[in-house]
């Protein structure tokens, strides 16, 4: 017969146990894959180094189909794989290669940068670097397209419009890209005043739209400066949160939005207070110290001459759709198609994924 | 990879082993999960020496006598933790740990210390020039302050086991732009405690 301090002893080694087992079942649970490699779900990870940064690359999808998007992620201070979950996993990776990005600075990226590398023309060697791996790994018999979505849209057009850049890719995708902030703010201003003036005929909100209205009059637009960018940012999230309140801006996130498909592609895979962290100190730096948002690469666009889609939102009062016009007019090609999405705010790819996705596929079919 | 975390996993057993010995010399053994920014599953194996102990006596108002204590202890910690998908990390700090000790052993603790950590990258491409190379051993090393905030609870007697749950912030500098911190939790047993024999003073 146990005496009393045996029996307490062994309990307490039962519960010893138990609390190792938990443990151990947490670790094997936050640890392993979630999802299992076929030729259509294709998995890889790998790295770019170049001068002080090292880059993760998630490649995603359907490596046989030779055919490759690389996504250019917005911020500064975003990460590619925010871009996965659902929209592009269920659909886009069934047909194609997805290459999630994370540039330098950001997302999960490391290195030690400063001044010197930490720059537009620094980010734009980053995407050749990047496409002599992805040649070095799959071969040199790829399409590739590149699709940049706001801040990533003022990337792409500066990489598109440098040297003979855009000759390595077989058309361009711009989603609500910044590529010229003098033409943004302005449009805000129009945007913001029609829309504002329909939703206070509609007795709805009128002190937040006032109070936009009155920001952006304070804005000298002959000398726009960062605070003025972060704060129009700010209102016009704010803006399209109250569109979206009033089911002006459609909730595409039912559709695919679940936390399944969270899980699957981004809870597990990106670090999100050392993402956050890092990309807040990369946007305030390039913003502050690299006079980012005074680019504007109107003057660009023409050099632009491989087949290109334009996608946008029509309320989007981030980067307005005007923008979106201003590139459709402006790039050189007769391969252009500008598409504005009627419900839809700064992220159409979540707001109508499906109208999203099925011009982003008719586009590769057409192109690739 | 792997073989990297061979020797990794070599180098740990021999400093627990090492640690084992030690206990016989005033040096304490302790091991831990390590949850880093929460569910990053990752180790750590401590070594703890105890620095300074002042009693505490004091007789409450029914005349009982409550003996408290304040112990200053060095920590030396070596673990790893695994950021899924991206990378590995492995690391190695010392703290210095103020504690107090109440009533049935249990304590809270606040530390300060600074150590190293290494990230371990898979595959990785350096490009210069246009020419692609394989990286050999990528990753970074980063000196790393940190603070810890902590509670748990002393060997008092048979079938009760040491156990403490820290919270520790620490500080990844050089890391792009500037700095990150990491928020790791940390739950584990400290074996063959010195506490043991002025725990039974409690």
């Amino acid at each position: 017969m146990a005496t009393f301090s045996d029996t307490t002893l062994k309990k307490s080694l039962m519960k010893s146990k138990l609390k190792f087992l938990f443990l151990l079942g947490m670790m094997v649970i936050s640890s392993c894959s979630w999802e299992v490699d076929t030729a259509e779900k294709f998995y890889d990870l790998f790295y770019v180094e170049r001068n002080g940064a090292q880059m993760p690359i998630h490649v995603h999808g359907n490596i046989q189909s030779k055919t490759f998007i690389l996504i250019l992620h917005g911020g500064p201070g975003g990460n590619g794989l925010q871009y996965r979950p659902g929209v592009f996993q269920e659909s886009l990776e069934e047909s194609y290669a997805l290459v999630y990005i994370d540039q330098r600075g950001q997302g999960m990226s490391q290195g030690q940068l400063d001044e010197k590398n930490l720059t537009l023309d620094e980010m734009i060697e980053d995407i050749n670097a990047i496409i002599s791996v992805l040649d070095h790994k799959y071969g040199t018999d790829n399409s590739l397209f590149l699709l940049g979505h706001s801040w990533g849209g003022t990337l792409g057009t500066a990489f598109l419009t440098t040297k003979d850049n855009q000759d390595n890719f077989k058309g361009w995708i711009e989603v609500d890209g910044a590529h010229d902030f003098d033409l943004l703010v302005k449009s805000q201003f129009r945007l913001v005043q029609k829309v504002a003036a329909e939703e206070m005929a509609m007795d709805r909100d009128t002190d937040f739209w006032n109070e936009f209205i009155d920001k952006l009059s304070e804005v000298d637009t002959f000398n726009i400066t960062n605070e003025n960018i972060s704060e129009l940012n700010a209102l016009a999230f704010e803006a399209e949160g109250k569109l979206f309140d009033a089911e002006i801006i459609r909730d595409g996130t039912a559709d695919y939005l679940n936390l399944e498909s969270l899980t699957k592609s981004y809870l597990f895979s990106v670090n999100p207070l050392t993402s956050w962290m890092t990309g807040t100190f990369t946007n305030n730096y390039l913003t502050s110290e690299q006079d980012l948002f005074m680019t504007n690469l109107e003057s660009e666009l023409k050099k632009i001459h491989i087949p290109s889609l334009l996608l946008w939102g029509k309320y989007d009062f981030v980067v307005p759709a005007e923008l979106g016009v201003q590139a459709f007019e402006n790039i050189d090609t007769e391969d252009k198609k500008l598409v504005i999405f009627e419900e839809s705010g700064h992220s159409p790819m979540t707001n109508e994924a499906k109208l999203f996705n099925g011009e982003v596929i008719s586009f590769i079919e057409q192109y690739k | 990879m792997k073989k990297r975390l061979l020797f990794f996993f070599i180098f740990i057993i021999s400093l627990s082993l090492h640690a084992q010995k030690s206990i016989l010399s005033d040096w304490h053994l302790g091991i831990s999960y390590l949850g880093n920014n929460l569910w990053n599953p990752g180790a750590q194996v401590t070594g703890q020496k105890l620095l300074f102990d002042r009693t505490i006596s004091r007789t409450n108002r029914r005349d009982q006598l409550k003996i408290k204590h304040r112990q200053i202890f060095l920590d030396a910690n070596i673990g790893f933790y695994y950021d899924n998908p991206t990378h590995w990390s492995i690391f190695n700090n010392y703290q210095v740990q103020y504690r107090r000790v109440r009533k049935k052993g249990r304590y809270q603790n606040l530390g300060i210390g600074a150590g190293a950590l290494r990230t371990l990258l898979p595959e990785t491409y350096n490009v210069a020039n246009g020419t692609v190379s394989k990286v050999k051993y990528p990753g970074n090393w980063h000196f790393t302050p940190m603070v810890s905030i902590g509670i748990g609870r002393l060997w008092k007697r048979r079938g009760t086991n040491p156990w403490r749950l820290q919270v520790h912030t620490m500080i990844l500098t050089n890391y792009n732009v500037s700095f990150t911190p990491l928020l790791n939790i940390e739950y584990g047993y400290v074996f063959g405690y010195h506490s043991k024999e002025i725990i039974n003073e409690i």
